[in-house]
């Protein structure tokens, strides 16, 4: 978790150094992940593949 | 019919964990190290410059002091997952961003003494961040808070 204090330092820090700030985002960020746990799921109904 | 996962999905306890594992390990992959205070800031110092990231699940916002290594960095991590590029910083994590002086506004308690000295603010109340957000601006209300040109100056000594 993200703690507020770190994001205020960083951007103050970036400001005051007169950094550029730019932002990016993961798109479907939670399909990216590699389980190590065995895990199985039922076919959703309706679901054609 | 019954599927045995091999990669997380939405919805899985899982899920966020492992996208976090991934991902560090990507960005560290990189050269970059992952700060022990915080988990999601990570920063590369170089004696040619430096560069930093914090991640926020999916949200990524980049800095350092030059552009080509944080377009490298941001290469790296198209590479590997699928970005959207956002360019410049607008919002993240609850603080809007309208440009670099209205952070500094909105961040009043981090800012060295002598620049609200010499700005002539030293009297001036401080606010919690982030703002409160349903304060509505309009265009019409209060006054200017600060004048441009000398925040210009500042920033140009």
């Amino acid at each position: 978790m993200t703690k507020m204090a770190s994001v205020r330092l960083f951007i103050v820090m970036a400001t005051l150094q007169q950094w550029p700030l730019y932002q990016l985002d993961v798109k479907n960020v939670f399909l990216n992940g590699d389980l190590q746990e065995e895990i199985y799921m039922e076919q959703p109904p309706g679901f054609v593949a | 019919m019954v599927c045995h996962l091999r990669k997380s999905l939405y919805g899985l306890k899982q899920s966020p964990r492992v996208w976090f594992e991934k991902f560090s390990n990507v960005v560290q992959q990189f050269g970059i190290t992952r700060c022990e205070a915080d988990h999601s800031v990570f920063y590369q110092h170089l004696s040619v410059g430096c560069v930093y990231l914090i991640v926020y699940v999916d949200d990524i916002v980049l800095t350092g002091s030059n552009n080509h290594d944080i377009s490298q960095l941001k290469q790296h991590l198209c590479h590997h997952f699928q970005t959207k590029d956002l360019g410049k910083l607008r919002y993240f994590s609850g603080i809007e961003v309208a440009s670099p002086m209205m952070v500094l506004l909105y961040l009043r308690e981090s800012i060295p003494w002598i620049f609200w000295r010499k700005l002539g603010l030293m009297s001036s109340k401080s606010v919690d961040t982030p703002m409160d957000p349903n304060t509505k601006l309009l265009p019409n209300q209060g006054g200017l808070y600060l004048i441009l040109s000398s925040i210009k100056d500042w920033l140009g000594n």
